[in-house]
């Protein structure tokens, strides 16, 4: 740490230039984390690095704007080049030679070369064969986009019978996570850094970057046209992907936090305050607020009980009631968390008789699109109707599954049950029908995550025994073909734990809507 | 496109490849070139001389060492301060020095002047005309080419310490001769 310009702290502040490296995501990622947990104590550095964030934001738009519709006056050309590349000598790589060399008189010792030092290499080092995605040339089930961490970067597949094959990818990246497609698999976004990347799924499509925090939360937009976030400094914002412009809903004062979360038919934002704001202001309150895209409207839902010890977050919408995830501030991930129902126009919360799992500020376990979910009473593990509240215990086998998918139409839980031997870790749970079907695939890879690609499709992330790289796999409920490997070589999460959305996402798509 | 496979090709002496090369980047260069230069007519000399040099000189590419588009930033960058040497030599055009044309000169801009005006009337493009050669390519090179600071050294042929100062200066010296009116802040667009 060094002085800050004139600050009479002296030594206690970080200089400019680290500030700006760190607003710029270009420090190394232990410095990055020490920097971060002195914003957090410290309003001068916090304030002039947000400052400096902005500054180089505003400049990096500013500099597109004027650049990015700049044309030539006249077309550059080819022809001179093409006069010149015609001419002999031919410029060729010493590549270049050296494969053609291969093909020639003199290819044999090199092959046989090769060829020993690949059968002297290839049982210790697996790098070889992971220099590709092994990506299937038979892909039989529904057309879906997936992207996979790959190679120090991202590529995105489009899986569509004959058409199946890689249709961007990005390398040199490094760490990235909370991969995630649009709802019409138009757009990607994932997060590097403080950095989030929205890519355009079709071969040359934009590549837009929005420079957040690294405390920043972002969701799609139902239509996919526009991503709502909060910035880490209080605002939340929803970026409209065709203007590629900024719209603030709510202002920094009123400190937005957490993920903001889209109503099914895109009206309204559910989002929580940070409870700063409230205890700043002396009077302990946080909650839950809802703002209209169109408008800028804005009202509180509800108010937190107990904002000394927990947070409220939106959970999940269903039909203009909001269900809210009340989170105690100071558990760990995958602990218990209490629900309650908002009746969004009464502006009434109802607490339920049930407690969910939660994971960071989100919940472990989605709800189904019929409003059931996974919830605890007691130490029993039931499926919990939102609205009626009415409880079915779930069989014993599926205990505290480690992730689960809902089908489209509700019917079907997909869920992967931890510590079972690879190949039988997958099971099918339809709550109406009380009927628990285990979905066998071929030993030798652990089942890590699920999603469902139509209602008759399953994608399923596996780890195969002692690799160090995930698979993807398919699977047919209905057992109309057998489960296929679709690729492999798929980057491991680097938080260790289990976070599948930061190495793969999933997206089934109508051919209408494809790229 | 995938990149590789075409670089491979254009390498093994392939011409379509090379024209796909020169079709993929000339925008990209023509605009960084602009970001450097300030001068559309500079820019296009720039990044015609920067893409016939890289295609015709490609078999000295390795793609273990850099990305292709770190290497074609690298001559782009180092074409642009030779035009910028250059312009800094006095210099009288043919027609000035014969005397001729003067009667001809029309004082009225044409539309591409008009627009160019505009264009160089904004603030941003007047504070980066302000900063040094080496702030400004710091500035475009971060800003519009994206780059790592590493990149950036790599590209302006410095270490990634001197990369680093040197956009923390021109940031700082941006930041002195913008007000908060020239920059169109983001986040105070809208505000409802």
């Amino acid at each position: 740490m060094a002085a800050h310009g004139d600050d009479p702290v002296g030594k206690t502040h970080y200089d400019a230039e680290t500030l700006t490296a760190y607003a710029l995501d270009q420090l190394p990622r232990q410095q990055a984390e020490a920097v971060r947990a002195h914003l957090l104590v410290c309003p001068a550095c916090r304030d002039a690095a947000a400052e400096t964030a902005r500054f180089t934001h505003a400049i990096d738009r500013e500099l597109h704007d004027l650049l990015d519709r700049a044309r030539p006056a006249s077309n550059l050309s080819f022809d001179t080049i093409a006069r010149e590349w015609r001419k002999p000598p031919h410029r060729v790589s010493l590549r270049a030679r050296l494969a053609r060399l291969t093909t020639g008189f003199a290819s044999a010792p090199l092959i046989l070369l090769l060829a020993l030092a690949i059968t002297i290499l290839a049982p210790y080092e697996d790098s070889l064969a992971r220099r590709n995605l092994e990506l299937t040339d038979t892909y039989t089930g529904p057309p879906a986009l997936v992207a996979v961490a790959f190679d120090e970067g991202v590529a995105i597949v489009r899986l569509d019978g004959e058409h199946t094959g890689v249709v961007r990818h990005f390398r040199r990246l490094g760490d990235l996570s909370d991969l995630s497609f649009a709802p019409d698999g138009r757009w990607l976004a994932f997060q590097r850094g403080s950095t989030l990347h929205l890519v355009e799924t079709s071969a040359d499509g934009q590549h837009a970057k929005l420079d957040l925090t690294e405390n920043a939360e972002w969701a799609w937009s139902p239509d996919s046209a526009a991503l709502a976030y909060t910035d880490g400094h209080g605002r939340l914002v929803v970026f409209d992907l065709a203007l590629q412009t900024h719209n603030v809903l709510v202002p920094a004062s009123e400190r937005a936090w957490g993920p903001p979360l889209w109503s099914l038919d895109g009206t309204q934002i559910a989002y929580a305050l940070a409870p700063q704001a409230t205890a700043n202001a002396g009077n302990a309150t946080q909650g839950i607020w809802r703002v209209d895209p169109a408008t800028g409207y804005r009202v509180e839902l509800a108010r937190n009980p107990a904002p000394e010890t927990s947070l409220l977050v939106p959970a999940a919408w269903l039909d203009g009631n909001t269900l809210i995830l009340a989170r105690d501030g100071r558990m760990a991930n995958g602990d218990q968390a209490a629900i309650y129902r908002i009746q969004v126009n009464a502006r009434q919360a109802q607490p339920l008789e049930a407690v969910a799992l939660a994971r960071g500020d989100q919940l472990s376990w989605p709800v189904s699109p019929d409003g059931h979910m996974l919830a605890l009473r007691g130490d029993r593990l039931v499926t919990l109707n939102v609205v009626s509240e009415r409880a079915r215990a779930v069989p014993d086998h599926l205990r505290a599954p480690a992730a689960t998918a809902w089908a489209p139409g509700g019917a079907w839980l997909a869920a992967i049950v931890p510590g079972k031997p690879g190949g039988e870790g997958l099971y099918l749970y339809a709550p109406g029908k009380a009927k628990v079907v285990q979905v066998r695939l071929p030993a030798g890879a652990a089942e890590k995550s699920v999603a469902w690609a139509g209602s008759e499709h399953l994608f399923v992330v596996r780890q195969p025994d002692g690799a160090t790289y995930l698979e993807l796999w398919l699977v047919s409920t209905t057992g109309a073909h057998a489960p296929q490997r679709l690729l492999s070589n798929i980057t491991l999460p680097e938080s260790g734990g289990w976070l599948a959305h930061d190495t793969v996402a999933t997206r089934a798509i109508s051919l209408t809507s494809t790229p | 496109m995938n990149n590789i496979a075409v670089i491979r090709r254009a390498q093994a002496g392939d011409e379509r490849a090379a024209r796909e090369l020169f079709e993929y980047y000339q925008l990209r260069t023509y605009r960084l070139a602009l970001g450097l230069l300030g001068n559309p007519a500079d820019a296009e000399e720039v990044a015609q001389d920067a893409l016939t040099y890289a295609l015709l000189n490609i078999y000295l590419y390795n793609p273990d060492l850099s990305s292709f588009t770190t290497w074609l930033h690298t001559i782009t960058v180092s074409r642009a301060r030779d035009k910028r040497r250059r312009k800094m030599l006095p210099s009288v055009s043919l027609a000035q020095w014969l005397g001729v044309g003067n009667q001809l000169r029309d004082h009225t801009p044409g539309p591409e002047a008009a627009a160019l005006r505009r264009e160089t009337e904004r603030g941003l493009l007047i504070a980066l005309n302000q900063l040094s050669p080496k702030l400004r390519e710091a500035v475009v090179l971060r800003f519009y080419a994206d780059c790592t600071y590493k990149e950036m050294g790599e590209i302006m042929g410095c270490s990634l310490n001197t990369a680093r100062s040197r956009l923390r200066l021109a940031i700082q010296k941006l930041r002195a001769n913008l007000g908060d009116e020239t920059v169109r802040w983001p986040l105070t667009e809208t505000i409802r």
